[in-house]
């Protein structure tokens, strides 16, 4: 059963708050889907800085799922250098066209639980269409985007775990996607065991990135390591 | 301020000026299609004419396109001897430079590769011919609904707009649309407005013939007659002006009718000031810093 039908007070909640937050927005709902149409006003300091057409899906578990954000005016273009996917990635719930707003690691940091729809428009959605309008005006985004495909999820986790190490990167995915060990040897090669090295770090991981999610990086991870494409790209994970 | 002094103000930022840089591509992209199309059917008795928001005076910077039409003589066949071929023909050639999306009578022109790939030029190229020596009425092909081609004029559509007096109200219509990302022909809503506001008194208010368009459209529902100007009985407009579009239109015509009487008309149109490049630069550099970064967008 599609979520609007499971949840009509989610669904209710959402028209409430999209005609005070952004009155542009207007609810498509069919038997099959849900969907928001309207101009996307992208603020900051207080001021529209430039306007969007977009149309947005929600899947049909959201919100367990997060919605898909496509602009419809064919004013971005679809390349990977200004972050629309080019394909679909059915693991991650990308559809060819729409936006890649952040590496899904980071999705408990833009969009944690509890966070309504209108908080995901005012943050990660609202960032994605300011970073095309600083490119769109210099070239130059003052936020750099991440790196493409698994070398921004290397990005991410260099920054998180304070390594360049690959090889470091993919023990600590591996023991977030698996359920990791005290007398484990700590994934930063010390030769501690975890529980008196990086135990807490890995644990408190565990909290923000889901295992599943971590297996797919993971696999990502070692199919880059061998300089092989990720099975991903092909939706056999 | 007064209602009409704020819709003013909403028309002026809207203004495309002719040497904006908008401007300048979109003819510069259309002297390229005439150079590739005009080369290509080299000896072709070929008529080109401009249509679009340009030439019926609707244009809005928000929202625009150009209809560049390419019409043979009658007898012409250098391209094709049916019309379906004359529209394939014309396709295929200009795939060579551009990705070519094919739409109902249009060929719909986006870019190929690199930082243009996919990105839509707002440029419609219409193959036709001429019905007879007259060079009056074309016919154009039509790949959907029962028949295959279509009469018309655009000439006629043209000054159909032009003479309406309506000129600011479609202009505001169809910023309406375009906050709305309503899916509407600009074809058919140009028709809609003119023939929804045809017995309003027109010494109106632009605000009241605004709030007028909304309501009529709410009062009947959206079952408004429309007819092509150029082919009044012959052409169908049944599949563009279709049951989804009304009920669309008439909920969002509601919606906006509620927003106007409960505030503002800053709440349908939003503010007016325009803002130079260096500030929009520097906005969004403040915020970030007082926020203490923006989200890293990334690719699959």
């Amino acid at each position: 059963m599609q979520w609007h039908k499971k949840n009509p007070k989610l669904l209710k909640a959402i028209e409430e708050s999209l005609r005070k937050n952004y009155p542009d927005f207007w609810l498509d709902i069919s038997k099959q889907s849900v969907s928001v149409r309207g101009s996307f006003p992208a603020t900051a300091d207080n001021k529209i800085i430039g306007r969007f057409k977009v149309l947005i899906e929600f899947p049909e578990n959201y919100p367990k799922s997060l919605p898909r954000v496509f602009e419809t005016d064919g004013r971005i273009p679809h390349s990977r250098e200004r972050h629309i996917n080019e394909i679909d990635v059915p693991v991650y719930g990308a559809k060819k066209g729409s936006a890649c707003l952040f590496v899904p690691e980071e999705m408990s940091k833009y969009c944690p639980e509890g966070s309504s729809f209108v908080d995901f428009l005012k943050g990660p959605v609202n960032d994605f269409f300011l970073w095309q309008i600083e490119y769109e005006l210099s070239g130059n985004p003052s936020v750099k985007g991440r790196g493409h495909g698994v070398e921004g999820t290397i990005e991410f986790y260099k920054e998180k775990i304070g390594t360049d190490d690959l090889h470091e990167i993919i023990k600590f995915v591996n023991y977030i996607a698996r359920d990791a060990k005290g007398h484990w040897p700590c994934y930063c090669g010390s030769g501690q065991k975890l529980k008196n090295c990086h135990y807490v770090k890995v644990m408190n991981f565990k909290k923000q990135v889901s295992r599943k999610l971590a297996k797919i990086s993971h696999e990502a991870l070692l199919a880059y390591s061998r300089k092989k494409q990720p099975t991903y790209f092909s939706g056999n994970l | 301020m007064k209602p009409s002094e704020y819709l003013s103000a909403v028309l002026q930022s809207q203004q495309l000026p002719e040497d904006s840089e908008e401007y300048r591509k979109l003819i510069s992209r259309r002297e390229d299609i005439e150079k590739i199309i005009k080369s290509s059917f080299k000896g072709a008795k070929l008529t080109v004419r401009y249509g679009g928001s340009i030439a019926k005076g609707t244009i809005i910077s928000e929202d625009y396109d150009l209809d560049l039409i390419f019409y043979f003589e009658a007898e012409d066949t250098s391209a094709g001897e049916s019309l379906e071929e004359i529209y394939k023909s014309f396709g295929k050639t200009l795939q060579g430079n551009y990705i070519v999306q094919e739409k109902r009578s249009s060929l719909r022109l986006k870019g190929k590769s690199g930082m243009e790939s996919n990105i839509d030029f707002y440029i419609d190229v219409v193959p036709g011919r001429y019905t007879d020596v007259s060079k009056q009425d074309v016919f154009i092909y039509q790949s959907g609904g029962d028949k295959k081609r279509l009469k018309t004029n655009i000439e006629k559509h043209i000054e159909h707009v032009r003479k309406s007096g309506l000129i600011d109200v479609i202009k505001l219509i169809k910023l309406w649309r375009s906050r709305k990302a309503l899916l509407i022909k600009t074809f058919v809503l140009e028709l809609l407005v003119i023939k929804v506001l045809e017995s309003v008194d027109k010494g109106l208010s632009i605000d009241q013939k605004l709030i007028k368009f909304w309501e009529i459209l709410r009062d009947k529902n959206g079952e408004i007659p429309i007819e092509d100007p150029a082919n009044p009985q012959g052409n169908d407009l049944s599949t563009v002006w279709d049951v989804t579009t009304k009920a669309n239109l008439v909920m969002l015509a509601k919606v906006t009718l509620d927003t106007i009487k409960n505030g503002q008309w800053e709440d349908v149109f939003g503010a007016t000031e325009k803002m130079s490049r260096e500030e929009r630069i520097s906005s969004i550099q403040v915020a970030t810093s007082l926020r203490g970064g923006r989200a890293q967008p990334w690719s699959c």
